[in-house]
């Protein structure tokens, strides 16, 4: 498959799809709605913001003025170039939302389109390592996708299927030279990855551990971490006074940096210092989600790093917790 | 596949004013397929709402053998929702999700016979639907010591059942924090002035016995310590928490803390289980 192929499939999904892809701007790739195929950033870079408003949106409606869940025709939603990392965290919050009607009939009508394009994103593997995440031969068995692109060096492309909807649309376009991948579950068959959990056995004692207090210091707690963390899923649910009177039940991104995140009435705040604000948000992704669903809670991605204003580095941050800690037990 | 996000209807047949700002409601939810299959377990919670006025996490404070009939809620006045449900009437609609969480261990399970109850303020309301149903469940083998912390008799809750549950054998013992009693006893139940740790030194304590703990932070600090002096082990003690809860079911996480969910893992814990996790208090 050459780009012309891969331009023309674009064009052929557009038809059915609203196609949402990377396109470079200002020295950053940003996801987009797109209208012309020729604007899509295919050099694999992580884009600045993550794809989970498509699958998880900023804001949406669970109770209906009657009080009764409201029908909703939901958009058909083509996610074009995710990369694994991605890949990753949709896997992830398709396990936290497993039982959510909301998410899963949303995600019915998308067609998630992973890309990897070799060197831009290794980047994130090499100077950031920290899971065991490189395109090993059987990285595409774990992670969700209905179609994936693999761009050569030689800039020609390896086309894969991951779901039958992903199958289709290829043989709906003649596209016969793809490899069929089935998904495996997020978890590699060896189990649960070892330096996680290690790292989940730290975390849980890490309390008085002083990189909380250098955090404490430095974090302006203004949450933008959370909000471009493709695996940050919390939520607020409450209701709106629309305008005829209509009362809606909407849910919305929740942060919980916020102030009131976790405040209940008379004033009372369990996390009510920066120090255990940032403390709350790492135990969610290296002790709650890895107890839950036995993956990390992050793809290491290093959005947040990016965005956060005085440049808190997560890699750096568990480093520190690493060293600090006593010798291993056992 | 269920939406956990739907409340039902209820409709309220009773109202009682049980304090200045605390209202109790017994409520009968509008379909009746659901009210006649609504299940619970002592202790658990429900997501009680409003339209327009959001909704929030409230024990079910009723006997839970009557579950299928009715449930109860006392609410205390403290913001904008519980404003508005105390100022609502028989007759009045509800919406209700859950029951959720964790309650009470089942007293038949316990390896302790014997169950002592110890409630400050408001977390008397959770501890009342397990006293409702161990009350008609006890015998020379199985008995109930009951301490209630509260501020004055005018705050005083659910003064019209301890007639009945001394009948069915509960010792039940009141202690005012902020007024001295003028009498012995309260609607028939001694009572003393002081902090509710001081009836540990009072009263003999029921031997072989599991304790259940629910009031404010404060609260829990000074009763456990007592019930270390009194000999309880880690394992013999459950505490109800609260925390800020949205979703009720495990996800959105208001309520985290560590690797727990209050209202999933909870809001009862063995405190073996929790003592050691930061924040918790
Ligand atoms: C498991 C559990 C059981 C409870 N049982 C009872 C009960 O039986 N009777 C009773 O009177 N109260 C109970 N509470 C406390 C009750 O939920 C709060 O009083 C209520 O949320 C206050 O809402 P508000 O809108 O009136 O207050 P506001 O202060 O206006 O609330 C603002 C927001 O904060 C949240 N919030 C505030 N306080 C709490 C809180 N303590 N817990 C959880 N969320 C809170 C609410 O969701 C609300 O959206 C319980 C709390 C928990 C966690
Ligand atoms: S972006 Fe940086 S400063 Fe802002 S909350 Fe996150 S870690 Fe703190
Ligand atoms: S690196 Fe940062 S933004 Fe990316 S998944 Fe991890 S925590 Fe989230
Ligand atoms: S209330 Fe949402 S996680 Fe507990």
């Amino acid at each position: 498959m050459i780009q012309k192929d891969i331009d023309s499939l674009l064009q052929k999904i557009k038809k059915e799809y609203q196609v949402f892809a990377p396109i470079r701007k200002k020295g950053a790739s940003f996801i987009e709605k797109i209208e012309n195929g020729k604007t899509v950033d295919y050099s694999g870079a992580i884009p600045f913001d993550s794809w989970k408003f498509l699958f998880f949106p900023t804001q949406e409606i669970l109770l209906n003025e009657n009080f009764k869940e409201p029908k909703v025709n939901y958009p058909k939603i083509c996610a074009w170039g995710m990369n694994v990392l991605d890949l990753k965290a949709l896997g992830l919050l398709d396990l936290v939302f497993e039982d959510d009607p909301y998410y899963q009939k949303r995600r019915q009508n998308t067609l998630a389109v992973g890309l990897s394009a070799g060197a831009p994103s290794r980047e994130n593997f090499e100077d950031f390592k920290i899971f065991s995440l490189n395109l090993e031969e059987n990285v595409l068995e774990h992670v969700p996708f209905d179609i994936f692109l693999e761009k050569m060096k030689d800039g020609k492309f390896l086309i894969y299927s991951g779901s039958q909807k992903g199958q289709r649309i290829l043989e709906k376009n003649k596209i016969r030279d793809y490899e069929n991948i089935q998904f495996a579950g997020l978890i590699q068959e060896e189990g649960p990855d070892k330096r996680m959990l290690e790292l989940q056995q730290k975390m849980k004692k890490s309390f008085n551990n002083k990189v909380w207090d250098e955090l404490d210091k430095i974090c302006l707690a203004c949450g933008k971490c959370s909000i471009v963390c493709p695996t940050c899923f919390c939520y607020d649910i409450s209701d709106e006074v629309l305008a005829k009177n209509e009362v809606k039940r909407l849910r919305k991104w929740g942060n919980c940096f916020y102030p009131e995140f976790t405040e209940i009435a008379g004033g009372f705040d369990f996390t009510d210092t920066v120090k255990k604000k940032i403390h709350f948000w790492y135990e969610h992704k290296f002790v709650r989600i890895p107890k839950e669903y036995k993956v990390p809670g992050c793809v290491s991605c290093m959005r947040c790093f990016k965005v956060c204003p005085v440049a808190i580095n997560i890699i750096e941050v568990l480093k520190k917790l690493d060293k600090s800690s006593p010798a291993r037990k056992k | 596949m269920k939406n956990f996000y739907l409340p039902e209807a209820a409709k309220i047949i009773e109202v009682v004013r049980e304090a200045p700002n605390v209202k109790w409601f017994k409520v009968r939810f509008v379909n009746k397929k659901i009210q006649q299959n609504f299940h619970f377990w002592h202790g658990q919670f429900a997501m009680v709402g409003l339209p327009g006025y959001d909704e929030a996490p409230f024990d079910i404070c009723s006997n839970p053998l009557r579950s299928t009939e009715y449930i109860e809620f006392t609410i205390r006045k403290v913001g904008r929702l519980t404003s508005r449900l105390v100022q609502l009437q028989k007759g009045d609609l509800l919406w209700i999700r859950g029951p959720f969480g964790r309650g009470w261990p089942s007293l038949f399970k316990l390896p302790k016979k014997n169950l002592l109850v110890v409630g400050g303020g408001c977390g008397f309301v959770p501890l009342r639907s397990v006293i409702e149903e161990a009350a008609e469940q006890l015998s020379s083998e199985r008995q109930l010591q009951v301490f209630y912390g509260c501020r004055n008799t005018e705050e005083l809750l659910f003064e019209n059942r301890y007639k009945d549950w001394q009948k069915k054998g509960v010792k039940l013992n009141v202690i005012f924090s902020e007024e001295k009693p003028r009498n012995k006893t309260v609607y028939g139940a001694p009572c003393s002035y002081g902090l509710v740790t001081k009836l540990f030194d009072e009263v003999e304590i029921i031997k072989n016995a599991s304790a259940f703990l629910c009031g404010p932070p404060v609260m829990f600090k000074f009763v456990l310590k007592k019930l270390k002096e009194k000999k309880f082990a880690d394992q013999d003690i459950y505490l109800s928490l609260e925390r800020k809860m949205d979703c009720g079911i495990g996800i959105c996480q208001h309520c985290a803390c560590g690797e727990i969910y209050i209202c999933k893992d909870g809001p009862v814990f063995n405190y073996a289980e929790i003592k050691n996790i930061p924040n918790i208090f």
